[in-house]
């Protein structure tokens, strides 16, 4: 066999094994409270952004994908303020939701604000701040501060309205402890 | 025997035993108080479920003693089940205007059905769900202000004198909140109280 047609055999075999390699379909896996994000060229078949909520497989050559956490988020904030007849306050609050378990809306909100973020528990605090701290003011400023200890219940529920939806699908429930007036 | 032949029957041998090595069911020890969720990819169950989220032809088990996995073709992981306390120093001021400082501890529990196992594997993950320093973190805000909003309505001496039925009643306030999560409430102590008249100042014990 002269050398030209073994160089190009040895290429084409190499060649070949590196495409079998990017072709062939790798399981990801996906843990409960996770999802994986695929996004395949519009061209391609089953192409587009796609959501698994389970473990599925993945061509390396068309596809990237990230995974997302699912997980229930707790955000907390200090918030100062004043009530309804002047005392200044402060309280600790948490912003807690879970990301939408439907296809639709994680696929919007991976398109926004993005799954970077979404993965960032420092951005999304940052994401939610100002309207969580809006919100609990603006409820603690109906409020006397009398009434407000004994009405915890209430202020929560409250704020967790006025926040209303943060994102398509997502929707908070809130918590406040260590109220203090100064 | 030809040697070529020889080595190829040695290479096909060797692969043959590869391949059922890497498809040999695994076993998977369950402890007491663990379960094993194992979900097993799609071409290889049958069950079909009415939730959207779930894969058509995929399947979600919960297992709760030892079991065989398929490990290139299932995921698994395994959840701790067992009670978990998540003890707080937590302070505050009562209706009467004298302030408190305790500890309270609360006993949380994943009840061993496998409808809760899976929507607290969902709702924290596996392993945060299995770790009691985590859990006790990520409950805190709920769990203290439950008190100090039951706290806020009573006087120093219901809470020096009746310490187990206000227990009691923030283990009712919370358990359907809890419930939602997968999660179950088993009891709340309220401890080490001490009493103030200005915030921070011993008073009584």
């Amino acid at each position: 066999m002269d050398h030209l047609t073994l160089a190009l055999g040895s290429l084409l075999i190499i060649a070949s094994v590196f495409l079998v390699i990017q072709l062939k379909p790798r399981l990801i896996s996906v843990r409960q409270g996770e999802a994986l994000v695929r996004r395949r060229k519009a061209w391609l078949p089953g192409g587009g952004t796609t959501v698994w909520f389970w473990s599925t497989h993945v061509i390396k050559l068309f596809d990237r994908v990230e995974k997302v956490d699912l997980t229930r988020r707790h955000l907390r904030y200090d918030v100062d303020g004043k009530t309804k007849d002047g005392e200044r306050f402060t309280i600790s609050g948490e912003l807690a939701f879970t990301l939408p378990q439907t296809e639709k809306d994680l696929l919007a909100v991976c398109e926004e604000p993005g799954v970077e973020v979404l993965n960032n528990p420092e951005a999304l605090k940052s994401l939610f701040a100002d309207d969580f701290r809006d919100a609990t003011r603006r409820v603690a400023e109906k409020l006397e501060a009398e009434k407000l200890p004994a009405m915890a219940e209430d202020f929560r529920f409250t704020v967790s309205d006025v926040l209303g939806s943060l994102l398509p699908g997502v929707y908070p429930d809130t918590h406040f402890i260590d109220l203090k007036f100064q | 025997m030809d040697p070529i032949a020889l080595g190829f029957s040695l290479l096909i041998g060797v692969f043959a035993l590869v391949t059922l090595l890497s498809v040999r069911p695994a076993k998977v020890a369950l402890k007491e108080g663990e379960a094993l969720l194992r979900f097993r990819a799609a071409f290889a169950a049958a069950p079909r479920y009415a939730d959207p989220n779930l894969p058509p032809n995929g399947e979600f088990k919960v297992l709760f003693k030892t079991s065989y996995v398929l490990n290139f073709i299932d995921t698994w992981e395994k959840l701790d089940l067992t009670p978990k306390a998540c003890i707080y120093e937590i302070s505050g001021r009562l209706c009467d205007g004298s302030f408190y400082s305790l500890e309270s501890e609360f006993t949380i529990s994943v009840p061993a059905d496998s409808a809760s196992v899976l929507q607290v594997a969902r709702t924290y993950g596996v392993e945060r769900a299995s770790s009691s320093r985590e859990m006790q973190e990520v409950l805190r805000f709920g769990l203290v202000e439950a008190v100090q909003a039951r706290l806020a309505g009573s006087t120093s001496e219901q809470l020096l004198r009746e310490e187990t039925r206000l227990g009691a009643e923030i283990c009712d306030s919370l358990e359907s909140e809890l419930t939602l999560l997968g999660l179950q409430i088993l009891d709340v102590n309220l401890r080490k109280v001490r009493l103030h008249k200005k915030e921070s100042k011993s008073w009584t014990t």
